[in-house]
């Protein structure tokens, strides 16, 4: 079992794949090894998790899987411009003024247990928006690996936000397949919080003339966490966009990597491809990797990208100081509002808020440290 | 002349017909750039010289045949096997990014050099000398007046070293490594392979057990070097490949530059070249190491060409010791070769300064890694890559800084230029921190010579083609400011011949 899950996920079967697993193979292998069964579908929600997706916002417009299935006793669907199809395979947003909530959570069962599952998201609308969820309680260990297919259709737009709350037990590895047609438009906004192991491989597809992709995210890591994020986006027609700005914070023992590659591919000219990744290590035991990567086969091509390591900016920490704000909040003030230049894109101010929140829980507190 | 007909003449340059081209838009540009781009290699002639060669192939047999034609003692020969029977168990790498020909390794012969072997300069075979003449390298009386000592290498043994004498009466040692073997062994043993071991990597094991010749440096305690010291590879026989060893130590204090030229002629086959490069900088020593490579490119197909793959690589060993590399590629059908610095003294310095042009079919995969281990280490990377015709130009580089680099900064630029459609610019910086007191900074940009800039020029009467070299110039400024005189003023002109008409 473990040796099938190590090559299955980790990319045995070529050199680039598993050259991708450079940072996590060690986490991936300790967590092969451990004995799983499988994840129960039908398990009970404790009330405080229910807590964590029953926003008032959201309600009528919510799908609710547990452990990977779809569980109808807790969703909430009345939006006619939301189709579910495909024994809920497929979801298709044709017509949405208002977000749909997805929410997968991952509940643990009374020893180690994993889920895997796969979805399809279509979207027509022209300004549909989406806010997907992931929560891991805490309990037994729990590895769910979710694959996600989106098709934007031409000129349709989606406005993204993803959120991932993970235990300390719970980890995940997901897979977002994203093709984008002429003119459409993507704005994705993430946030990854906790998890033992969890794993972001965004795969973008500009495969229309004019589309456009903004990236913009944000990981805070602590304990023994780790996250990895791997943007792999691909300029296939001509004047394509993208626009990436992700911030990361690890505190600890905690590892963040992130990787960032963009692709132009032959005739892809026009276009206009920009990545930014600062991270902030908090503790001498944490680690940072990031890795932007340009590939370029076109040469009417704009690219940039920038990536930095380092801490908080010692003016501005002094400048705090002699504010009289006491050094440790001047600190936590100061990375708040590092993470928060990845959140600007969130328009919903309440989710954003929500979000900054979550963050700012995980930064180190003025009174552990004094 | 008067002016208005100067810049009616210069109208009436190839820019023109380069703007013509553009003009179409199923050419744009094609006609001129095609016409212009088969470049001429200056330095492909064959040197036309009695050589005695090993047979093609490698085993242990080989291996100690080497060793015995180069006179050596017990343990080198044993160190050389050592390191083909690690060989022996490795693999070819796969990561880079890169197209290679399957190389076959029982088809090289390891070991060829010139039947007559020379005692002094003196008696070198005049035909060896005018080969150097005719590439301007300074061997014989001209070297006085060039005032650069030189180490020769053809094929695969050293054929002269000048300035050795005045060289001695400082106490630096200036040989090639063969000679340094006899007469300085518990140096070589001392240093051989402690900043690259035997097995560190396919083509370092394979150096390791093979290699032929290279120079060997050694720069005692408090010296300034009172000249610049040189070695020209020159790759000449068929069918053999290029193995050599480089090692230079800097004692306390001291302080070196080196510079490095090589070519090869032009021939049909793909020639291996694979050399090791160690250099060893104690405290408060300095090293600088200044390459310009126009090994054979290949035509304009690709047949052809030097698989130029060599591990170099720095130790600043010392507290304030600094090691700067600086390097122009413009040979080579393949460049594979990351030229790095370990910065294991506290406040020591590291820097990379390189210039990469890949043209026709030319691939380079190059950079260099940083590894901070000390306390305050600095370094610092620019890297500046031009890519035309089919040409595919990688930067790839690694900054890693350890826990117990506390204090340490990096700062990373990477730029490239594309000239051409159908030519490729990939970046793959890797950085890995673990020490929450480092500041680590990456920018990276890829653009092409904009119609802009070219217009801007030729409205102020300078023509296409120069408007290119000079943009080509202004971008590659920063490196080849670092390089010693001579040899910058060979890089421009190395650049300006590869890009004659080469506008996008």
């Amino acid at each position: 079992m473990e040796a099938a899950l190590l090559d299955e996920l980790g990319g045995a079967d070529t050199p680039e794949r598993a050259e991708s697993w450079r940072y996590s193979r060690n986490a991936l292998r300790a967590l092969a090894q451990l004995p799983f069964g499988v994840a129960d579908p039908d398990a009970a929600l404790a009330p405080e998790v229910c807590a964590q997706f029953a926003w008032p916002q959201t309600q009528g417009r919510r799908l609710v899987f547990i452990n990977g299935r779809l569980s109808g006793a807790h969703s909430d669907l009345r939006d006619e411009g939301i189709v579910v199809a495909d024994d809920a395979a497929t979801i298709r947003i044709v017509d949405a003024a208002r977000p749909l909530h997805l929410v997968h959570i991952g509940v643990p069962g009374a020893a180690a247990t994993r889920w895997q599952t796969a979805l399809r998201l279509q979207v027509e609308a022209a300004q549909a928006s989406l806010i997907e969820q992931h929560i891991g309680a805490s309990g037994a260990e729990l590895f769910a690996v979710f694959d996600l297919r989106v098709e934007i259709a031409a000129q349709a737009a989606l406005d993204w936000i993803a959120l991932s709350e993970l235990s300390e037990q719970a980890s995940l590895l997901r897979r977002v397949e994203l093709k984008l047609a002429a003119q459409s438009q993507v704005r994705r906004s993430d946030a990854l919080f906790g998890g033992r192991m969890q794993r972001l491989e965004l795969g973008v597809e500009l495969a229309g003339a004019q589309a456009r992709l903004e990236s913009r995210g944000m990981f805070v890591l602590r304990g023994r966490e780790h996250a990895e994020v791997r943007l792999d986006i691909r300029h296939q027609a001509r004047d394509c966009a993208c626009d990436v700005l992700w911030r990361g914070v690890a505190d600890q023992r905690a590892r963040g990597i992130f990787h960032g590659g963009i692709t132009v591919e032959p005739g892809a000219d026009g276009s206009d491809a920009r990545l930014s990744s600062k991270n902030v290590l908090l503790s001498a035991l944490a680690e940072i990797d990031t890795q932007p990567v340009l590939e370029i086969h076109a040469d009417e091509v704009q690219a940039a990208h920038g990536a930095t390591v380092g801490q908080i900016d010692e003016r501005a920490l002094f400048y705090l100081r002699s504010r009289g704000i006491p050094l440790e909040q001047a600190r936590r003030m100061l990375v708040a509002a590092f993470c928060a230049q990845a959140l600007g894109a969130i328009g919903d101010g309440g989710l954003r808020e929500r979000i900054d929140a979550l963050a700012q829980a995980r930064l180190p507190s003025p009174d552990a440290a004094q | 002349m008067n002016p208005d007909k100067a810049s009616l003449q210069m109208a009436t340059q190839p820019a023109d017909l380069a703007f013509a081209a553009r003009a179409q838009p199923e050419s744009r540009g094609n006609a001129a750039v095609e016409a212009a781009l088969n470049r001429r290699y200056d330095a492909g002639f064959i040197t036309d010289i009695e050589s005695e060669s090993l047979p093609p192939g490698l085993s242990e047999d080989i291996v100690c045949a080497i060793s015995e034609r180069k006179g050596e003692p017990e343990w080198m020969t044993q160190w050389r096997l050592k390191a083909y029977r690690h060989w022996l168990t490795m693999k070819s790498p796969q990561w880079a990014k890169l197209r290679i020909s399957p190389i076959d390794f029982q088809a090289i012969s390891y070991f060829s050099r010139p039947k007559k072997q020379p005692k002094s300069l003196a008696e070198v075979d005049p035909k060896l000398l005018e080969t150097y003449d005719k590439l301007g390298v300074p061997l014989h009386e001209r070297a006085k007046l060039a005032g650069v000592a030189v180490d020769a290498v053809f094929d695969s043994v050293s054929v002269g070293t000048t300035f050795q004498k005045e060289l001695a009466a400082v106490g630096v040692i200036f040989s090639s490594m063969s000679e340094a073997i006899r007469t300085h062994p518990e140096l070589v043993q001392k240093y051989l392979g402690s900043v690259v071991p035997q097995g560190d990597n396919y083509f370092a094991a394979l150096n390791s057990a093979v290699f032929s010749d290279g120079s060997f440096v050694f720069i005692p305690k408090g010296v300034r070097c009172p000249m610049e010291l040189s070695t020209y590879f020159r790759i000449n026989a068929g069918h053999t490949g290029q193995f050599e060893r480089t090692l230079i130590i800097a004692e306390e204090g001291a302080s070196v530059s080196y510079l490095e030229g090589c070519t090869a002629p032009m021939r049909d086959e793909n020639q291996l070249h694979a050399a090791v490069v160690e250099l060893v900088a104690l405290d408060d020593a300095s090293i600088k190491y200044s390459t310009v490579q126009n090994w054979y490119p290949g035509d304009e197909n690709g047949v052809g060409g030097i698989y130029n793959f060599v591990t170099k690589r720095g130790d600043c060993r010392g507290p304030r010791s600094r090691i700067v590399w600086t390097q122009v590629e413009t040979g080579s059908a393949i460049t594979w070769k990351y030229p790095s610095v370990v910065l294991r003294g506290d406040d020591s310095v590291g820097e990379f300064h390189s210039v990469a042009l890949t043209h026709h079919r030319q691939q380079a995969d190059t950079g260099t890694k940083m590894i901070h281990l000390g306390k305050n280490t600095k370094s610092k990377i620019v890297s500046k890559g031009i890519s035309a015709g089919r040409g595919q130009n990688t930067y790839r580089g690694l900054v890693k800084v350890e826990k117990g680099a506390s204090g340490a900064r990096n700062h990373t630029q990477c730029d490239s230029l594309l000239i051409g459609k159908q030519c490729g610019a990939h970046t793959f910086p890797y950085i890995e921190v673990k020490n929450p007191g480092a500041i680590v900074e990456h920018e990276a940009t890829t653009s092409k010579i904009s119609d802009d800039q070219l217009f801007y020029c030729r409205s102020r009467g300078i023509g296409a083609e120069d408007a290119v070299s000079m943009i080509v110039d202004g971008f590659c400024k920063q490196v080849f400011r670092e390089l010693p005189m001579e040899f910058a003023v060979e890089a421009k002109k190395l650049l300006e011949v590869s890009l004659e008409g080469a506008i996008g």
